[in-house]
């Protein structure tokens, strides 16, 4: 985790949970199938960047994050898919006074589309995938409380294009890049110095351009990827001195990670998720490393209507 | 599927295109709701008599000078650029409103604590030396109150001693000198002779400048603008102008010599000093305070208690008796307090106590008073003798409570609930000083009462915000109810001997 709980994108990024449930990942699902998942997940730093210095703090501690996610994914039509995610998120610092949070963080809808398809020769497809999502704050919960927040306390509007290619044999890369607009936040707080002073609680919020890369390899039942990913805050505030993190703070980061999934030989539709991440660079953000884990169903209504008739 | 392509463009473009830049709104500038045309015969708070401070009587109006310097007003002002006719209305609205709002923005910028050095010590900012890390000042609560009073005493001073030239010479407006002068903004029935905004624009430039050494050019170059702002909007002449930097200049002299002396220099102490304090108090009380902070942090500026007040002949008057023992029913029962909210707080009363938390890089607890002020300033269209009378009292019982508040902090020496039970969390950052009394109760309590008395109809939202500003204290779990309530009682004590003066200060 980084300051901020990464709205849902990142812990997407991060879950890349079944055959087409992330807005940001290569797969689709099939027309009327519907894929549900409950990820789990669990990411700490105890340094971080404040600015460019790269720092601990006594009076933080580790700053640790659990969040465990419903999710579900539906194929409207083979080549457009809806996703909605829900986190639950609680956040703990394990030194100093400051109490950790706890509660729901933001609910997301997200339309992911294939737009383009192309077979070269036998061997290679190409795709090219675009998801455009909203991102709703509703627990109502503390924004306004980095580094332990729950999330940034932003109406975002995500989208993401995402190309990829494929071979026979199983193994696959995506390229993807993605830009989050992000709404102004309200705070409690009457008045605060980031850049400069604001005689007002409302926090300007700078956008955010994302992008990244995943190889990996799919048959069958079993999945497994590795990904470098790229979070670039449009933003110019860097945290002062010795200051807090405040929502408008430029956010960046550098991570790799993995994800496998895997679904059971026994019962297909059922499959568990592994997942972990590591922070290279960063500004602003907590050097975290995480992990997690999940289980995911799969339903497929024309199939059951099927056997059912 | 184009549909759904096209839909979602329209949404991005929608999303994109909405402004977020955060408007930075002017006060619009107003007619006075009164010129308080006997502001010259009320008494200032650091100058003894208007005439101690001595200014040149400006050239008739009717004289070949005061015509070249007329018209040099109108080719000056007919050469303004888009930026500067922007400053006249910056500054137009209402100056000393808006120079307190420049004020309160540099008490954010430097109200950070310093860092820990790599040994373990910390590090403490040097007047003589304010450029290094960690920058002078420190704005904490204490230094803010401090600021915030100077600055605001020497504006109501400045405007007593300029009401009294401006009647005294009586030299007319120059727009009711020339009819045909039309000003960029509103005409007041106030006579020339003297630049008003030239006297606020000094002496903040000045008082300013001492209290955030580093902030000089920038202090420098806002106080030219605002100057040239009145020349530009056809306000004022040169000769105005200079008389009010004249005015200016000794005001902030006295006020900036009694700043050195007043005790602040010696508000931090050394480590063998800190502990006789914290060892006195266990001595006489059986408890210490303890930094909770890692590494730990030496207290907040212990002589702060002991700074020269400004209507408060001696502290120990307003020293505020012992508080509960730990082994009493009311202290029991107000850590059982702490343990339920550090559990958990309901929604309401967690955005009070981040409403009010007025923590680092904010304006502090007192610069939170002001912009409250400032609003009430604006919504009763006072002038600026009126203004500057406002933030006098307010800012200076609000550091009279603070100085009051440091100086039970330091003398009782209470632990905070957190040291008392270290499962008990707070719901905002943990202030690196003593307990009893709490300096927000007792800044907030001092400043409603202020407040309320200057504008009695708003008597009852003020104590509310008093209360909320006590209670977000108790919320957040960084303080015993019998710290904030105590604070509340003694700030109003404190308020009533500044008020005692502005009863009979010869406005109404």
């Amino acid at each position: 985790m980084n300051f901020k709980s990464l709205s849902i994108i990142m812990l997407l990024f991060m879950c890349y949970i079944g055959q087409s449930q992330s807005p940001t990942d290569a797969f689709m699902m099939n027309k009327k199938e519907l894929c549900i998942a409950l990820p789990y997940q669990y990411s700490f730093w105890d340094h971080y960047w404040e600015g460019t210095l790269y720092r601990n703090n006594p009076n933080l501690g580790t700053v640790s994050q659990q969040s465990i996610m419903t999710m579900a994914a539906y194929g409207i039509f083979d080549n457009l898919n809806f996703i909605a995610a829900l986190p639950y998120i609680s956040t703990k610092a394990s030194q100093g006074t400051l109490h950790g949070d706890k509660g729901i963080q933001d609910l997301s809808l997200f339309l992911k589309g294939k737009l383009y398809e192309k077979q070269f020769k036998s061997k290679l497809n190409m795709d090219i995938m675009a998801s455009i999502g909203y991102i709703h704050p509703i627990g109502g919960y503390y924004a306004d409380y980095l580094p332990l927040s729950l999330g940034l306390g932003s109406k975002t509007v995500s989208s993401k294009l995402i190309v990829n290619g494929w071979l026979n044999s199983g193994f696959f890369a995506s390229l993807s890049a993605g830009y989050d607009i992000r709404s102004n936040v309200q705070t409690d707080r009457s008045n605060y110095y980031t850049d400069q002073f604001y005689n007002t609680g409302e926090v300007k919020m700078p956008n955010m351009f994302n992008y990244g890369i995943t190889l990996g390899y799919f048959r069958n039942l079993s999945r497994f990827e590795i990904f470098y990913n790229v979070m670039d805050t449009k933003g110019n505030i860097d945290i002062r001195r010795n200051d807090m993190p405040m929502l408008s703070s430029n956010m960046d980061n550098s991570q790799v990670g993995f994800y496998i999934q895997q679904r059971m030989p026994f019962h297909e539709n059922l499959g568990f998720i592994l997942n972990g991440a590591y922070t290279l660079s960063g500004r602003n953000v907590g050097k975290s490393t995480s992990f997690g884990g999940g289980i995911l169903y799969q339903i497929n209504f024309t199939k059951s209507t099927n056997s059912n008739n | 599927m184009k549909k759904i392509l096209f839909l979602s463009s329209a949404i991005i473009i929608t999303f994109l295109a909405c402004n977020k830049d955060i408007e930075i709104e002017n006060i619009e500038s107003y007619k006075y709701a009164d010129v308080d045309a006997n502001g010259g015969s009320w008494k200032p708070i650091l100058v003894a008599k208007p005439e101690d401070i001595t200014v040149n009587t400006p050239v008739d109006a009717s004289s070949n000078e005061y015509k070249s310097l007329v018209s040099n007003m109108l080719s000056f002002s007919s050469t303004a650029k888009a930026a500067q006719i922007d400053s006249i209305k910056i500054f137009g609205g209402n100056a000393i409103v808006k120079w307190n709002e420049i004020a309160r923005a540099l008490a954010a910028k430097y109200n950070l604590p310093p860092a820990a050095n790599a040994d373990g010590t910390y590090p403490v900012p040097s007047s003589t030396n304010p450029g290094v890390y960690p920058l002078f000042p420190f704005a904490n609560p204490p230094y803010a109150s401090r600021a915030f009073a100077y600055w605001s005493a020497a504006q109501f001073d400045g405007m007593i001693v300029t009401w009294y030239y401006k009647y005294k010479f009586n030299r007319p407006s120059v727009f009711v000198n020339d009819k045909s002068i039309t000003p960029s903004l509103p005409k007041q029935d106030l006579p020339g002779g003297i630049s008003e905004d030239a006297v606020i624009a000094t002496i903040s430039k000045e008082l300013l400048t001492f209290l955030f050494p580093l902030e000089a050019s920038y202090l420098d170059g806002l106080a030219t603008t605002h100057k040239n702002s009145r020349m530009w909007a056809k306000m004022n002449t040169q000769d105005e102008i200079d008389a009010g930097t004249t005015i200016g200049k000794q005001i902030a002299e006295k006020y900036i010599a009694r700043a050195k002396t007043d005790g602040m220099g010696k508000s931090a102490v050394s480590q063998a000093v800190a502990d006789s304090i914290a060892n006195a108090a266990f001595t006489k009380f059986g408890w210490k305070w303890k930094s909770q902070e890692s590494p730990a942090r030496p207290a907040l500026l212990p002589n702060f208690g002991k700074v020269k007040m400004w209507c408060i002949p001696d502290v120990t008057v307003v020293r505020p008796a012992a508080p509960p023992a730990p082994t009493s029913d009311e202290f029991k029962a107000d850590l059982e307090e702490m343990r339920r909210n550090s559990k958990s707080l309901s929604n309401e009363n967690r955005k009070i106590a981040n409403f009010w938390a007025d923590g680092p890089s904010t304006s502090t607890p007192p610069g939170h008073w002001n912009q409250i002020a400032a609003e009430q300033i604006i919504t009763n269209k006072m002038n600026p003798i009126r203004s500057a009378r406002v933030f006098a009292y307010m800012n200076m019982s609000i550091e009279d409570a603070g100085i009051t508040c440091w100086d039970a902090k330091y003398y009782y020496f209470t632990p905070r609930p957190s040291q008392v039970d270290p499962t008990i969390k707070t719901w905002i950052g943990l202030p690196n000083f003593p307990g009893y009394l709490s300096g927000h109760s007792t800044f907030s309590s001092a400043g409603a009462t202020v407040l309320s008395y200057f504008f009695p109809n708003e008597t009852s939202k003020f104590e509310q915000y008093a209360l909320d500003a006590s209670n977000s204290r108790i919320f957040s779990c960084i303080h015993f109810r019998h710290d904030c309530k105590v604070g509340l009682e003694v700030g109003k004590k404190v308020a009533n001997y500044a008020l005692d003066f502005a009863k009979v200060d010869g406005a109404k």
